[in-house]
């Protein structure tokens, strides 16, 4: 049995601990890694879709939850356009004036996805009569039950598949020009060659091109190099630029790795380092070289090609001083030991002669 | 008397041929196979061949071994390069011959002579093996049945132990049906993930710059066109429910990270680079305005728009990129534990 003071102490005790705690609750900053994070999947990757007016058009998409915990996933759409001229997409939200919106139907739209289960959503595209030309679209997955957490920067993750509709008419117009084939040096110690092809699309659609580069010594084509076999595309009114690299060499130079990992430099570019593999010796490269580009694109009639060429120089100029300073150093050698001899040979001549004339 | 001898010198001969068969004839090799790597009509490609044998008599006079192929099978003169390695776990066992193998196969005798064993050291009860290379045989052109024979002979060619037949079947009706052709095609695939939902900024004062612990965002794919991440922030500042009139604003979004300034209010985003993927092309590039080196500097967001912060030219097992956010606050904004602000994270495949 307690006394009336006994329990106006616990009490007060009690009361002090439910303060205590409510108070550290809103003081002490919440855990980073309270609840884990949206963790996907997603299959395939950028989508391109060719249809005609008037038609409709399905494709599945497919995710998978690769979280521990069932996830609810909302898809959404929204738009891309380049930004800048690496293929890289800029994403925005819609507004009221992309009309396509009302087009596109996704089934389902919100589910739940359980851990480690592929999902198909069927994306249904139904082209109303009057569109034609290009729409490129984003198709985002989200986590359909966003929390938020007051007192925080809330992060909310979501992948993006692109999708890129090509509603063929009559007026489509599909043109490419080069703007320019470059090596990023005229000088090269070793190999990789890498080249610069920079391509702009007068066009009114997306197009993609291909084709190789043919590297020259004199006439004889000495290797080829693919050129956009990743099957990248220029947008309509913009520029791509292209990378393509000449790494067939002896010695070559290649990422520099530690425990299977690249090392990267303080902007974080891969470091390089000089591979010497013997078994490839015959492709030293020495001398000038030409690299002529033959890329093609289908114009909707035909194949238009779009040629170039440009020319570099493989020096291997370090083994070569090296070489040469060992043949000066033999030279010299060969020189200090002769006129060592020389003078040995002519002293002791010299020392006949005085022998003899003295006897 | 006379046909006592008769039937003494017929028992004899009875009694030597029952003790001593190895006299009498050359006898088989105590254990022997042959695989060939092809069984389809006509194979050449892949079609080498593991001989297996555990000598019968007299081991240390061994110093060859021959395999002799029956009509049919096609051998291309020459010296292919005995192996002894890779054999396999079937029949258990298999030894490689002391010696410093060779072998000649000739075309018109159909045979295949091994030689170079150390006599001396060989014996009955091991195991032996070795493999001649794909090259040298072509299979029969008809399906059926094949009796190959394997013998053991000495240095001048003299048979000791002799095997046959070793029967291998040669099947199909066509080339190449003993094989199957496997084909796989790989998805092209894209993973993203966040190691959580919300980050902390430690609270701040005048006379501090404050960020947050970070959330790892990590990316793979396949594409070697790559990808491109992008935040958009709710409210392009830390916005607060109990002062709303004092946000915390995002800096100028100009392509150049901001400096902050204990005192000057400011807010930003500030991506670095985790662990780095250990299978990965091209290179991973921050956008100018989050190109953030030191403690001091942050990228504002675009207002309440997307915009990229980080991408890579090529494919990658996994990108580790961390996200951080950073905050100064001058004197005058509002206090309170409930300053908030959503960022949408998104990753997409380049196009």
């Amino acid at each position: 049995m307690l006394y009336y003071s006994e329990m106006r102490h616990i009490r007060r005790v009690l009361t002090g601990i439910v303060v205590a705690v409510v108070g550290l609750s809103a003081v002490v900053p919440m855990s980073a890694s309270a609840a884990p994070g949206f963790n996907v999947i997603t299959s395939p990757l950028p989508i391109k879709i060719n249809t005609a007016p008037g038609q409709t058009v399905q494709t599945d998409l497919r995710i998978k939850n690769q979280g521990t915990q069932p996830e609810a996933i909302k898809v959404g759409l929204m738009k891309f356009a380049a930004s800048g001229d690496n293929g890289q997409p800029n994403l925005y939200d819609l507004s009221k004036q992309d009309q396509f919106s009302s087009w596109v139907h996704f089934s389902p739209e919100v589910f739940t996805a359980d851990p480690n289960i592929w999902y198909t959503v069927t994306m249904t595209i139904d082209v109303p009569p009057t569109a034609s030309l290009g729409y490129y679209m984003a198709v985002t997955f989200s986590p359909a039950d966003a929390s938020t957490t007051t007192g925080a920067a809330n992060l909310n993750g979501s992948v993006a598949t692109l999708v890129l509709l090509n509603v063929v008419t009559p007026d489509e117009n599909r043109a490419l020009s080069l703007v320019s084939f470059e090596t990023d040096h005229e000088l090269y110690e070793y190999l990789p060659v890498n080249f610069k092809i920079k391509i702009h699309n007068s066009g009114n659609i997306y197009v993609s091109p291909a084709g190789n580069i043919f590297i020259q010594r004199g006439s004889k084509v000495v290797d080829t190099v693919d050129f956009n076999d990743a099957g990248g595309s220029v947008l309509p009114q913009s520029n791509r630029v292209y990378t393509a690299s000449w790494t067939n060499g002896f010695p070559l130079y290649v990422e520099k790795l530690v425990n299977g990992k690249p090392v990267p430099d303080n902007h974080d570019i891969p470091k390089e380092t000089l591979k010497w593999d013997f078994t490839q010796v015959s492709k030293f490269r020495f001398g000038e070289y030409s690299a002529k580009l033959l890329a093609v694109y289908d114009n909707g009639t035909q194949d238009v090609p779009l040629e170039a060429t440009v020319s570099f120089w493989v020096v291997p100029w370090k083994m070569l001083l090296l070489l040469l300073a060992i043949i000066l150093l033999v030279g010299f050698g060969l020189f200090s030991a002769l006129r060592s001899t020389g003078k040995k040979v002519k002293s002791g001549l010299q020392k006949r002669r005085h022998d003899a004339k003295a006897k | 008397m006379f046909k006592n001898k008769r039937f003494l010198v017929i028992a004899a001969v009875l009694a030597l041929s029952i003790l001593m068969p190895a006299a009498a004839s050359a006898s088989q090799l105590t254990q022997t196979s042959v695989r060939l790597g092809r069984f389809g009509i006509g194979a050449t490609v892949g079609n080498d061949l593991l001989v297996t044998f555990k000598l019968n008599n007299t081991p240390t006079n061994v110093a060859k071994i021959t395999v002799t192929f029956p009509v049919g099978f096609v051998i291309a003169n020459g010296t292919p390069a005995v192996q002894t390695t890779g054999f396999p776990n079937t029949p258990t066992g298999i030894t490689v011959p002391p010696g410093s193998l060779t072998a000649t196969a000739t075309a018109a005798s159909r045979t295949i002579v091994v030689s170079g064993f150390t006599s001396p050291s060989l014996n009955n009860t091991t195991l032996y093996g070795f493999i001649i290379p794909s090259g040298t045989i072509t299979n029969p052109s008809s399906a059926g049945q094949y009796n190959l024979s394997v013998e053991s002979d000495t240095a001048a060619g003299a048979t000791i132990d002799i095997t046959t037949p070793v029967a291998v079947y040669i099947y199909g009706g066509v080339a190449n049906q003993d094989q199957i052709n496997v084909s796989a095609d790989v998805a092209p695939n894209f993973s993203f993930s966040l190691s959580a939902n919300n980050d902390v900024i430690p609270k701040v004062d005048p006379t501090t710059i404050q960020t947050s612990s970070g959330v790892t965002m990590t990316v793979g794919t396949n594409s070697p066109l790559g990808y491109t991440a992008y935040v958009k922030s709710a409210n392009g500042a830390l916005v607060s429910a109990t002062n709303p009139g004092t946000p915390i604003t995002t800096g100028t979004f100009d392509g150049t990270p901001d400096a902050l300034t204990p005192g000057a209010t400011d807010y930003g985003f500030v991506p670095s680079t985790g662990a780095s993927c250990s299978t990965c092309t091209g290179s991973l590039s921050y956008d100018s305005e989050y190109a953030v080196a030191d403690g001091t500097h942050a990228g504002s967001f675009n207002g309440t728009g997307f915009s990229s912060f980080v991408s890579r030219n090529g494919y990658t097992n996994a990108d580790q990129v961390i996200l951080k956010e950073r905050d100064s606050v001058a004197n005058t904004i509002g206090y309170a534990n409930d300053y908030t602000d959503t960022l949408t994270i998104v990753a997409a495949g380049n196009y």
